[in-house]
């Protein structure tokens, strides 16, 4: 084959992987945020720093634990599906986690195992999870003054993130501190 | 000059024909060009580099003030761009090494900076050793598009980045993705080789590429006895060596050899950690301890590495003593052959197998010392008399003496250092 043509074949193919990898993050980010339901998650938060993708809170939710009867069937890092249901406040609360998808009729979302913990003496057991929404990237200022809020007794209102869901995929869409949406704080 | 004159012979005897030929004046033009203008291309490319970085600074400070479509539609913009002066490179400026080295930085650079803003504008989640995979992925085409070995070095820092990220992370899946990068380089490497064997950009592959192996060797999980990863280290080193032997970078400048350079350090290292007894007592023991039989710890991720390596050192020992006897290879190319015997034998007779890497060792410095006397060179018997005093300062270790008997010995040993360098240089000065 001419060189020249295969040199301009690899660059067609690699514009395309380029280009294509995005777009499609892009396409089905925006379906969920488009079409998803919006799910409130309570939460308390620790602050490290990303040094390719800017600086970033990393969230952690009140619903991340939940008990399971067979904690040996779970390690960590596996992929966990996580129904939930909301309380009389509108925050979400977990309910039960399995191996597989739920069915269309049970919310769910899919998550991570983080920790496997059994229960002394019993059976039983919980698993903590790291849910795939646990950070939110701020420019540095905002993330250490909503940090500061976050951490600081208040009767403003609750910090939650709101994610959207769809077919067991999240996205998270917004994050408000203490009643306030955390891309408007401004250092003061 | 003279190929000029061979280009304008072979036209006028209708050997080529007129755009042959031009493009033989333009090729031969521009490799003249740059084997004497390295300078614009070396600033050519630090000026990529720099806006590349400047790119990447502004964009990772999160451009919140924007909508997310408008960030998502400027996320773009750095590839775009890129992506078109790449096109226009390779339709105009094929042989202009400044363009291409610089465009293909660019490029790179603004992959990241591409999947790092839309990670940004759409919450994506992920680790930094996931992220740095996907990046390096999407790059690898860039060194073989553009032909640039700048690129190439950019996309192994990567991967070795890539690789240190995943060695400190508890869960990392996949052990096999910083192989499958650097594999996807190696038609590149041995290109680069073949086309351009003089160009100084070839020779700081010489060094990048061994030390992202051993980087890459080393973040594998060792999970549940490390004692698999001497044997990959030992044929990681010993194939560097060989590498390091063959004729092509033989034949180059010394300070360009960093395969025979980080072969010989390497090994030696490992020589003199397996000289001590602690390491063989117990060795096969604690392999077999850890739960998990011989065989099955070849199927986690340091076990396959040591025996991809392990089969690839013998294939290169049996190529190198192919191309010359035996008798001809040095002692470090087949040095590794008997580590592995030693590592087996250790199984039914520990002590036959510490006294053995111990003489093993002390073959190594007497040869070196012997060929270092034979040829007059002061380096090369210096070494191996370094390796023979630090050999038995290392059973110093293991011995209980007196201080007086140390003394002696250290005394003795001193005494020997000068009075074999005084040597050397009289049988210089004799031989003139």
């Amino acid at each position: 084959m001419d060189k020249k043509k295969l040199i301009w074949g690899a660059f067609g193919v690699m514009v395309l992987l380029q280009l294509g990898v995005p777009f499609r993050w892009i396409y089905q980010h925006e379906k969920v945020l488009q079409k998803g339901t919006p799910f409130k998650f309570r939460l308390d938060p620790v602050d490290p720093s990303d040094p390719f993708r800017g600086n970033y809170m990393t969230l952690e939710y009140e619903a991340d634990s939940v008990p399971v009867e067979a904690p040996g069937a779970w390690d960590h890092g596996d992929r966990a599906y996580v129904s939930f249901d909301t309380t009389d406040q509108g925050f979400v609360r977990l309910l039960d986690v399995s191996q597989r998808p739920f069915g269309e009729d049970v919310n769910y979302f899919l998550s991570e195992v983080d920790a496997v913990h059994r229960l002394e003496g019993l059976k039983r057991g919980w698993i903590r999870l790291e849910h795939p929404f646990d950070r939110y990237f701020l420019p540095k200022a905002q993330a250490r003054n909503a940090e500061e809020r976050l951490w600081s007794p208040s009767e403003e209102g609750p910090s939650y993130a709101v994610v959207r869901i769809m077919d067991g995929k999240a996205c998270l869409e917004e994050l408000i501190v203490q009643g306030k949406p955390a891309d408007r704080i401004i250092e003061e | 000059m003279g190929i000029q004159k061979d280009i304008e012979e072979l036209l006028e005897q209708g050997v080529i024909s007129k755009e042959t030929a031009e493009r033989l004046r333009q090729y031969y033009r521009s490799r003249s060009q740059s084997s004497r203008n390295w300078v614009p291309i070396v600033f050519g490319v630090l000026g990529a580099l720099l806006a590349g970085f400047g790119i990447i600074l502004v964009i990772g400070h999160n451009w919140n003030m924007l909508s997310r479509y408008s960030r998502s539609v400027l996320a773009f913009l750095p590839l775009l761009g890129t992506q078109g002066l790449t096109a226009y490179v390779l339709r105009r400026k094929a042989y202009d090494r400044v363009w291409s080295e610089s465009v293909a930085v660019l490029l790179i650079l603004a992959v990241g900076a591409t999947l790092s803003l839309i990670s940004q504008t759409y919450q994506l989640v992920g680790d930094i050793e996931a992220f740095l995979f996907l990046w390096m992925l999407l790059a690898f085409p860039i060194p073989y598009v553009l032909r640039s070995p700048t690129a190439s070095l950019l996309y192994l820092a990567g991967i070795t980045y890539h690789a240190l990220e995943k060695g400190f992370s508890f869960d990392a899946p996949f052990p096999g993705s910083y192989a499958l990068l650097f594999a996807l380089l190696v038609p590149f490497i041995l290109l680069l080789y073949r086309k351009r064997p003089e160009s100084n950009f070839t020779a700081f592959h010489n060094w990048v590429v061994p030390l992202s192996l051993i980087i890459g060797l080393s973040t594998l999980p060792t999970d549940p006895s490390p004692a698999l990863m001497t044997v990959a280290f030992v044929a990681l080193m010993g194939s560097f060596f060989m590498i390091g032997q063959w004729k092509f970078f033989v034949e180059q400048k010394a300070v360009k050899n960093g395969y025979r350079r980080f072969g010989q350090l390497g090994l030696l290292i490992l020589l003199f950690i397996v000289s001590f007894e602690d390491y063989w007592s117990g060795l096969w023991s604690k392999l077999l301890e850890s739960g998990y039989p011989p065989i099955e710890g070849l199927f986690k991720a340091h076990g396959i590495a040591a025996l991809i390596l392990t089969t690839g050192a013998l294939i290169l020992f049996f190529l190198r003593v192919r191309a010359h006897s035996l008798k001809r290879l040095d002692p470090l190319e087949g040095a590794f052959l008997v580590f592995l015997f030693f590592f087996g034998l250790a199984s039914v007779h520990v002590p036959s197998a510490y006294i053995g890497s111990n003489l093993l060792l002390l073959g190594i410095g007497v040869h070196r010392l012997y060929e270092g006397a034979q040829r007059s060179r002061l380096g090369t018997v210096n070494l191996g008399a370094l390796i023979l005093v630090i050999l038995i300062l290392s059973r110093f270790f293991e011995v209980e003496l007196s201080f007086l008997a140390r003394g002696i010995i250290f005394i003795l040993l001193g005494l020997g250092f000068f009075g074999l360098n005084y040597w050397i240089f009289q049988k210089r000065r004799t031989d003139g």
